[in-house]
């Protein structure tokens, strides 16, 4: 089948050059790659958030138990680390949704596992190729399997989270040329064999879940974003009053929200609680900002409050750090809080009812 | 798959393109509350299937040109569209066709179906590694506009090789890897000046 060889002459090569010439436009020439960005989508349906998925082994192909305990350890992994309200996956017999083992299978010639979510979201089908099997490239072995664990075996286990990764909705990842990102998905176009980096895996990575959360939203509006994110936010500051007498309270009130932004899919427009907020004040006349208060959490989501008697006339900010984490910072606008000198009663200065 | 390399289109191909319009990605707006995200409906389901789907046919056909010959077919590896997919490892030399070039010539890669390729790259390893550890990117781009009908990179140095292309549908539902035995020559044409190795 293969061994196959095509000669190019340099003849050819020049009427080939040619040709590349005038295709323009149409031609993309070698460049330098930078990517570092959430998982592309596989295409289908989404499911449902939080969605509880069973599945079940397929009748005359069920798994080897060293196979049967590797998936349902796979999604264990999908549960815990999807950090994101992506379905839950679980092995409840009679399920619509399907696992088999061995053939036949609906993967590619060199493929040793492959899925289809198509059924999504009612179900979905997944294969995996038997032990031992032969293939153009060589055999199949996977780690777990008895005698299995040799370098150059494929963990069963990992193998079984990208596919269920691609079952949730995830594409192959998009790596860096240098493939330094790899680590940072399951769900790549390489499957890699012991003892290569990445061969095992027992969670997702930052930019499988990044595409998790943009696709299924966030667990709570406190839960840290992806790291593999970058998403803009806003954030307003609004005093309760704009002009005080000394020795008065003024109620500062903030917002912090993921920008609005079709591209944030679910993400788009929430409310960010649980950050740091700084309050920071400038007086009149200067150009130095000085934080007065790290402003806690307020009753509702993404919202922050403080209490603060200011000392003088001021303008003042809300300063957004997120950490550790894909939300960049921001800035409100400004707020002008005027204190009177009076302090006493009656003030001048004050409106008389 | 042919050997001469002029098919281009076939009952996998058509499957696939039949099974194009099946997938639209789902998106609701949610609605935030005090406490946690809104949930969105739960989307309608349908009655399980009673059998397996019909086995799916694949990816697109990849062919790679570098001159007057035929394009050569490419091995797929992985590949996920549509909602399908299948995961493979690095495809050794020894599971490959050969495609013969100097080192001069330009590699020239397009989708069979007149597909468009958005992001892609294309990475190279020594024919003596069969696993790929030492593959390493010679070409590509991270983005997807403007659609392309073709890629076109210069092959590595003079010796045998195996080429793996990973295209990007330009379409945005999903991605295939393929692979050929490259071997290199010297300026003068195929075989020339090529070593036996890299």
């Amino acid at each position: 089948m293969h061994g196959r060889t095509r000669t190019v002459s340099r003849s050819g090569r020049r009427r080939v050059g040619a040709i590349v010439v005038a295709l323009g436009l149409w031609m993309a020439t070698s460049g330098v790659a930078d990517a570092h960005a959430p998982d592309p989508t596989v295409g289908g349906k989404l499911w449902a958030q939080d969605q509880d998925v069973g599945y079940a082994w397929r009748a005359g192909q069920a798994p080897d138990t060293w196979l049967a305990t590797a998936i349902e350890a796979a999604a264990a992994s999908s549960n815990a680390t999807r950090a994101s309200r992506s379905a839950r996956f679980s092995y409840r017999p009679g399920s619509a949704s399907l696992i088999a083992y061995g053939e036949p299978t609906s993967c590619g010639p060199a493929g040793i596992a492959c899925f289809d979510r198509s059924g999504a979201p009612s179900s979905f089908r997944m294969w995996f190729r038997r032990h031992g099997t032969w293939f153009d490239w060589g055999q199949l072995r996977w780690c777990e399997a008895p005698g299995g664990s040799a370098d150059g075996c494929f963990e069963a286990q990992t193998i079984a989270l990208d596919e269920l990764g691609h079952v949730e909705i995830l594409g192959h990842h998009v790596n860096h040329p240098d493939d330094r990102d790899y680590l940072d998905a399951v769900v790549q176009t390489l499957s890699r064999a012991k003892p290569r980096p990445g061969w095992s895996s027992r969670s997702y990575g930052v930019c499988d879940v990044a595409r998790l959360q943009l696709e299924y939203d966030m667990t709570s509006w406190s839960a840290p974003y992806s790291t593999c994110l970058d998403l803009a936010t806003s954030t307003a500051l609004a005093a309760g009053r704009s002009t005080v007498a000394l020795g008065e309270t003024v109620t500062f009130s903030a917002t912090l929200k993921v920008a609005t932004s079709s591209s944030y899919r679910k993400l788009s427009g929430n409310p960010v609680s649980g950050r740091s907020m700084r309050l920071q004040r400038r007086l009149v006349g200067t150009t130095d900002w000085t934080t007065i208060v790290t402003m806690p959490g307020g009753s509702s989501a993404g919202t922050y409050v403080a209490n603060v008697t200011p000392s003088a006339t001021a303008d003042w900010r809300v300063v957004a750090t997120p950490s550790g984490e894909g939300l960049r910072s921001a800035t409100s606008a400004l707020v002008r809080v005027t204190v009177s000198s009076c302090g006493g009663s009656p003030c001048p200065q004050r409106a008389i009812p | 798959m042919s050997e001469t390399g002029r098919r281009r289109t076939g009952p996998a191909a058509a499957l696939m393109a039949a099974s194009l319009a099946a997938a639209v990605l789902g998106a609701c707006t949610a609605t935030p509350s005090a406490g946690a995200p809104a949930t969105d409906p739960a989307p309608a389901t349908d009655p399980a299937p009673a059998t397996d789907p019909a086995p799916v046919g694949g990816p697109p056909s990849a062919w790679l040109e570098s001159g007057p010959e035929m394009p050569v077919p490419g091995v797929p590896g992985s590949w996920a569209r549509d909602g399908v997919g299948s995961d493979a490892p690095w495809l050794p030399a020894s599971a490959l066709p050969t495609v013969e070039v100097g080192s001069e010539s330009r590699l020239v890669v397009e989708l069979g179906d007149g597909l468009g390729i958005g992001s892609w790259r294309a990475d190279v390893a020594p024919a003596s590694d069969p696993t790929g550890a030492s593959a390493r990117w010679v070409a590509g781009r991270d983005t997807t506009d403007p659609p392309l009908r073709r890629v076109a990179f210069d092959p590595p140095g003079a010796g045998s090789w195996v080429l793996r292309v990973t295209l990007g549908f330009a379409d945005g539902r999903g991605d295939a890897a393929y692979s050929w035995a490259l071997g290199v020559g010297g300026p003068d044409g195929p075989g020339s000046g090529r070593p036996r190795g890299p």
